[in-house]
């Protein structure tokens, strides 16, 4: 359906034209078994009374029946052609199509005021028959009178009947027909009239600039289009938050970047006006610091992004012990000369299906995590165990720990915890949750297990086979 | 000079840190903004460098506060944000001048330089105090337009004392001008640049005010 308005137009239109074509065609078939019905009548009593007639003119008078007609003036009476159809003083047009014949037991006419070629023969059973004559169709009634013996038909030609038919279904016609014209001629005017208000509202989306998410005034708005205002206001709040949060995310990011490349930019013109080999050399560290930490966070960037268009996740067979392995090998820089003491305990057997990528960044985040916020002589733990159908991952640190009021906050992007001395981004919990999220799991922190004063237990659990 | 820095970020705050050194300021690192306020009542501090992403409260928030407190020291704004929204709210929010980072060290400088000198309600960039005149941009302090040979720690004395004529300094809040926080210093160093100043421009330069301290003497 292209146009709404089109179409009704056009059903409506169709639709009253068909209905009032049907109820004029019933009319007519109506109108035409009431005139039969009326004119099969009085062809029975014209029938009857002729008869009646003759008998009287024949028996009680004495007289040459033929006079009966004469009387009667049945005779065909030569009417001027009127092509009306109207009465005149001299009679009706219409008397001219009737005939009618008497005939005895044997067959022989008695009386008759025929038309060539209709009722030459007696037509030998009563009742109302059809026959052709002069080149039309005749109605005929014969009746056989048991009193005298005789048979009597008379006939009437059908064309009487139809056109007089033709006349009263066209006259009852006309109204229904100047209605479908008049209602034709409403239709467009009513369908624009009733879609005026969408049409004011689709203006009012039209003419808004992309950034202009305001909801949209439904205060007249009809209650057909109430309901799409409100899903269109309610998608207009949920854009409104959904650009808020990524200008925030913009926002931060820029600061992430930005400041980074600021320290890097101040320690490098620090190092042009270096004179000493000692100053220089701890300035070229700190440019290195600064080109590490923009590293870590445009790669935590790129994670991010790479997660939310769903990149590189294939579900497949993932050897746990293999990938302890390589996070154990990953995190050696972190662990090197901290005197951290970084141990995993992950069943040999445990055999899982799931997103080996997804999992080994997830890990990697929370024991990268782990490991910078432990201090010096402190400890960190990878637990995995399976049960019934999930994998249960515990990485334990002996850190500062998370207060449980903000447990809920450090998973926002961006968001540092006050009083910290590392360097994060405020980057990794957000992805770790996004990931855990993807991998199907949910994400839990605590307080350590380990037999220590403070800490962190991060619980993730994951639907695995 | 002596100047206040608030950033959370460490690689940045030594560097800038690094940077004031260079110049002969004496800078104080906060890496949070609370307390920075009580930090700043009534100390010597010549101007508030303030960055707005800070992992506790925001930096729009500390300018708040300190305006509130009726702090009037000028506040440069160093921050990643460079919507012209947040440049707007900063300066209306009673920061004196925003830099974006990334900046160069020069141009942090000259601002700094441009701020106190406007607090102290001087349009020309060179000071001058009588026959002394000082030219804060090139470290040099003339006397009868002769430029006087000065140690580091003589400059900086005489040079807060000429940008703030009139005012009398106790020996605690100068040693806090010249060293900051941590310095441990001899009790009676600012006695011995004081001496040394009178050896190179007389001893009107500097006045002792009896029991309370030292200001700018009227021979300057």
């Amino acid at each position: 359906m292209r146009s709404i308005r089109r179409y009704l137009r056009r059903v409506l239109l169709i639709s009253v034209t068909l209905i009032t074509s049907l109820a004029a065609l019933w009319s007519y078939h109506d109108t035409r078994d009431q005139i039969n019905e009326l004119f099969d009548a009085e062809l029975a009593q014209t029938t009857r009374t002729m008869v009646a007639l003759y008998f009287e003119y024949r028996g009680d008078q004495g007289r040459d029946p033929q006079e009966m007609i004469h009387d009667l003036q049945l005779q065909p009476v030569m009417l001027p052609d009127n092509p009306t159809d109207e009465p005149t003083p001299l009679g009706h047009p219409y008397e001219k199509k009737l005939g009618f014949q008497i005939w005895d037991d044997e067959g022989h006419a008695l009386l008759g005021m025929r038309t060539p070629g209709v009722l030459e023969t007696m037509i030998p059973a009563p009742g109302y028959a059809h026959t052709e004559g002069e080149g039309h169709d005749w109605r005929t009634f014969t009746l056989y009178d048991e009193v005298h013996g005789v048979w009597a038909s008379a006939a009437q030609r059908d064309d009487v009947r139809d056109e007089l038919t033709w006349q009263i279904a066209l006259r009852n016609l006309m109204p229904p027909v100047i209605g479908v014209l008049l209602i034709a001629m409403l239709i467009p005017f009513v369908v624009a009239r009733g879609f005026s208000p969408l049409l004011r509202i689709s203006r009012q989306i039209t003419a808004r600039q992309p950034s202009y998410l305001e909801p949209i005034d439904g205060s007249e708005a009809p209650d057909e289009i109430r309901g799409m205002v409100d899903a269109l206001n309610g998608l207009f709040g949920r854009l409104a938050e959904t650009l808020e949060k990524e200008r925030r995310f913009t926002a931060n990011a820029a600061h992430e970047l930005r400041t980074p490349l600021a320290a890097i930019k101040v320690h490098a013109q620090n190092l042009m006006m270096d004179t000493t080999e000692a100053r220089s050399q701890r300035g070229a560290r700190s440019i290195i610091n600064g080109v590490d930490r923009m590293t870590r966070v445009v790669e935590q960037l790129l994670t991010l992004s790479r997660l939310e268009s769903g990149e590189g996740m294939n579900r497949q067979a993932v050897d746990l012990t293999r990938l302890g392995r390589e996070l154990q090998r990953d995190m050696q820089p972190l662990v090197d000369g901290r005197r951290i003491e970084f141990t995993q305990q992950i069943p040999a057997e445990l055999q899982v299906v799931s997103y080996e990528n997804g999992l080994y960044v997830l890990l990697r985040n929370l024991l990268d995590n782990a490991l910078r916020y432990t201090p010096e002589g402190g400890e960190v733990c990878l637990r995995m165990r399976q049960a019934e159908d999930r994998l249960h991952i515990e990485i334990a640190d002996s850190g500062p720990g998370i207060p449980v009021a903000e447990r809920e906050r450090v998973f926002e992007r961006f968001v540092r915890l006050a009083g910290q001395r590392t360097s994060g981004s405020g980057l990794g919990l957000s992805i770790v949750q996004e990931l855990a999220e993807r991998l199907g799991g949910e994400i839990r922190l605590d307080e350590t297990s380990l037999p220590v004063a403070s800490g962190l237990s991060v619980h993730v659990t994951l639907p695995i086979g | 000079m002596r100047v206040m820095l608030v950033e959370d970020d460490p690689l940045l705050g030594e560097g800038v840190v690094d940077v004031l050194r260079r110049e002969q300021m004496v800078p104080e690192w906060l890496i949070e903004g609370r307390g920075v306020c009580e930090a700043l009542e009534g100390s010597t501090f010549d101007a508030l460098i303030l960055d707005l992403g800070l992992p506790d409260i925001d930096g729009f928030e500390v300018l708040k506060q300190l305006r509130e407190a009726q702090s009037q020291i000028p506040v440069l704004i160093l921050t990643a944000r460079d919507d012209v929204v947040d440049r707007i709210r900063g300066l209306d929010g009673g920061a004196d001048d925003y830099l974006v980072k990334p900046f160069d060290n020069g141009e942090l400088l000259a601002r700094l330089r441009a701020l106190v000198r406007r607090s102290a309600g001087r349009a020309s960039p060179v000071v001058t105090c009588g026959r002394l005149m000082l030219d804060p941009a090139a470290h040099e302090i003339r006397f009868d337009h002769a430029v006087v040979a000065l140690g580091r720690r003589e400059h900086d004395l005489l040079a807060y004392l000429m940008t703030h004529p009139g005012q009398v300094f106790t020996r605690d809040q100068l040693v806090e001008v010249l060293y900051g926080w941590d310095a441990e210093v001899e009790s009676n160093v600012i006695e011995v640049h004081v001496h040394h100043l009178r050896r190179k421009f007389g001893s009107g330069v500097v006045a002792t005010v009896r029991n309370v301290g030292y200001r700018l003497g009227a021979a300057g």
